[in-house]
């Protein structure tokens, strides 16, 4: 099943203004993880917004499971489609840990007993189960945005956007971000991750790349690295290990497009020795 | 401007039930000239320390009068004492820029002329005559890659990601500082952005800023460009070597959670594959030394 279908959207901010999603084809199936790619003002953020009706598409239909985006049903969207921003300091919306993890879960009407499990589970899910009474401003970076990720969590969604939600953090918070998310999709949860970091693309089992509102290039990960040339127009550019892989081939080492350190290090061994 | 840290110490909140010991007991020296990289989690005492190489945050005169552990703390940046109370800090931090983490936050003003402005004239002696602020805005806004004519009187808010940051490097950059210190100038752009805002840094260095210190997550970076890294740990200072050594203690490196650039990581793969690379950690040191290594053997 389709867990979220874009059929020729468009979108734009302003009368006068470029539009910022044209004419929009995209689906992603339940249960896959998507990594989202592309340049600055690519249209990636926006692309979410539009997923869970904070904004609202000009022309063209959003379905999410089946159901087009309307004005009637954005309550229950959002409870399906959740999403986790960029800043983690400006998610919260509570001092403690737990009230921000219940918040979206009290916004619903959800019983107050379930409410309580629903906290213990999200923060399980996000391995901050020992942090339920603590300040959220006295944590770090990762944590707070597991936090958010938890207050998504306790909605219960079938699919989680996560607009960035690495960027701002250090490579130990990324780790932790990286390794939630991965973990949450095994489980079955639908993942659609927008990044600039390549590496983390390659966690995903399909890479999307946006260019001027509209789909350039999509495939597996290493599909789309092989493609270089192409990515470079659109203002991106190879993960590292992908960079060393074309210019070890290009001096005469056969390498294969491997995107793993291991594979990589065992293949120049045996070329070299 | 030759910056001396000699047993530096801070204790955030000091005397009070929340007291925490950002800096204990710091001590090296970066030399003038250096692109200096600083590495380090999250809470290590990175920002702290470059804090006070402006003199945002001050030595407290107490840990100079009452030293630990006997030893006098010594905190110099070129000329200027940074414990002494009678520095003139005005004239420190017109030759010391600061760019913070994510500066485009602190852009402000009406239109992008008026933002790098700003900062010629805080630190100008007296009043700058018209001509004098628009040279200087002109060249700055042009060393960091934007056409004066096209943004002077754009709102910096309606430029992209990359170029507000460039606009409020500009703002830094326009008092000609000898040293500049980043706080991780590159965190949150694209890929192309990064690239963009390093090669700046490499436009800059030695000749418009002396000196250059950067704090950076990106180990890549770090390996590829800084003459000499500082490794922040707890609040102390672990090493302070040039990559092509620091990297050598990659395993101690990854066992305190840091992480390495790629092609340090690659040569401990390959050194359990009984393949040795001794290369510099740059990628263009470790493809040749790994070509080289192909051409000599049999190349399958």
């Amino acid at each position: 099943m389709k867990a979220l279908e874009f059929s020729g959207v468009c979108f734009s901010y302003g009368e006068s203004e470029r539009p910022a999603i044209e004419k929009l084809d995209l689906s992603v199936e339940e249960g896959e993880f998507v990594a989202l790619l592309g340049h600055n003002g690519s249209g990636k953020s926006t692309l979410a917004r539009l997923a869970n009706g904070l904004l609202t598409a000009d022309s063209g239909q959003i379905s999410v499971f089946g159901r087009p985006i309307d004005g009637k049903n954005l309550f229950g969207i959002r409870r399906d489609v959740g999403v986790v921003f960029q800043n983690p300091d400006s998610q919260a919306v509570a001092s403690i840990v737990e009230d921000d993890v219940a918040f979206g879960a009290e916004n619903v009407g959800l019983p107050r007993e379930e409410i309580g499990d629903r906290i213990g589970f999200a923060l399980r899910a996000v391995g901050m189960e020992e942090f339920r009474t603590a300040t959220i401003a006295r944590l770090s970076g990762g944590q707070k945005q597991r936090i958010a990720i938890a207050g998504v969590l306790a909605l219960r969604p079938r699919i989680m956007i996560l607009d960035e939600a690495t960027a701002m953090l250090d490579p130990r918070g990324r780790r932790e971000i990286v390794e939630v998310v991965k973990k949450l999709n095994e489980e079955g949860i639908t993942v659609l991750m927008i990044t600039h970091f390549m590496e983390e693309a390659l966690l995903a089992s399909r890479a999307v790349v946006m260019n001027c509102g509209t789909v350039a290039m999509e495939g597996t990960p290493s599909e789309i690295f092989e493609r270089h040339e192409e990515l470079l127009k659109y203002n991106l550019v190879l993960p590292r290990i992908g960079y060393l892989c074309r210019r070890l081939r290009e001096g005469g080492i056969r390498v294969s497009d491997t995107l793993d350190i291991g594979t990589l290090a065992k293949e120049i061994a045996s070329c070299v020795s | 401007m030759r910056i001396v840290v000699n047993h530096l110490n801070y204790i955030y909140n000091d005397r009070s039930p929340f007291a925490v010991q950002a800096l204990k007991d710091v001590s090296f020296t970066i030399e003038h000239g250096e692109f200096f990289g600083i590495i380090g989690h999250t809470g290590s005492g990175k920002s702290t320390f470059v804090q006070h190489l402006n003199g945002l945050i001050r030595v407290p005169s107490s840990l100079k009068r009452k030293p630990i552990k006997g030893d006098m703390t010594e905190l110099r940046v070129g000329e200027f004492d940074l414990t002494s109370k009678k520095t003139d800090f005005r004239a420190l931090r017109r030759n010391v820029g600061m760019v913070f983490q994510y500066p485009e936050n602190q852009l402000f003003a009406e239109t992008v002329f008026e933002d790098v402005a700003f900062g010629y004239r805080n630190f100008f002696d007296g009043k700058p005559e018209k001509g004098q602020v628009e040279s200087a805005v002109r060249e700055a806004l042009g060393i960091v890659g934007l056409d004066y004519e096209t943004v002077k009187n754009v709102s910096p808010f309606d430029l992209s990601g990359g170029q507000k940051r460039r606009v409020a490097i500009a703002g830094v950059i326009v008092t000609h500082p000898e040293v500049l210190v980043l706080d991780e100038p590159a965190a949150g752009l694209d890929p192309l952005g990064k690239q963009e805002i390093m090669r700046l840094l490499h436009r800059l260095h030695g000749s418009w800023c002396k000196t250059i210190v950067v704090v950076s997550h990106d180990m890549d970076e770090i390996a590829e460009n800084c003459t000499r890294v500082a490794v922040f740990a707890e609040g102390t200072v672990k090493y302070v070597l040039p990559p092509r050594e620091l990297f050598h203690h990659s395993e101690e490196l990854l066992s305190l959670g840091l992480d390495v650039p790629l092609t340090a990581k690659l040569c401990l793969e390959l050194e359990k594959q009984g393949v040795h690379i001794d290369c510099d950690y740059t990628t263009e040191d470790f493809l040749r030394k790994v070509l080289a290594l192909g051409k000599g053997g049999t190349v399958c």
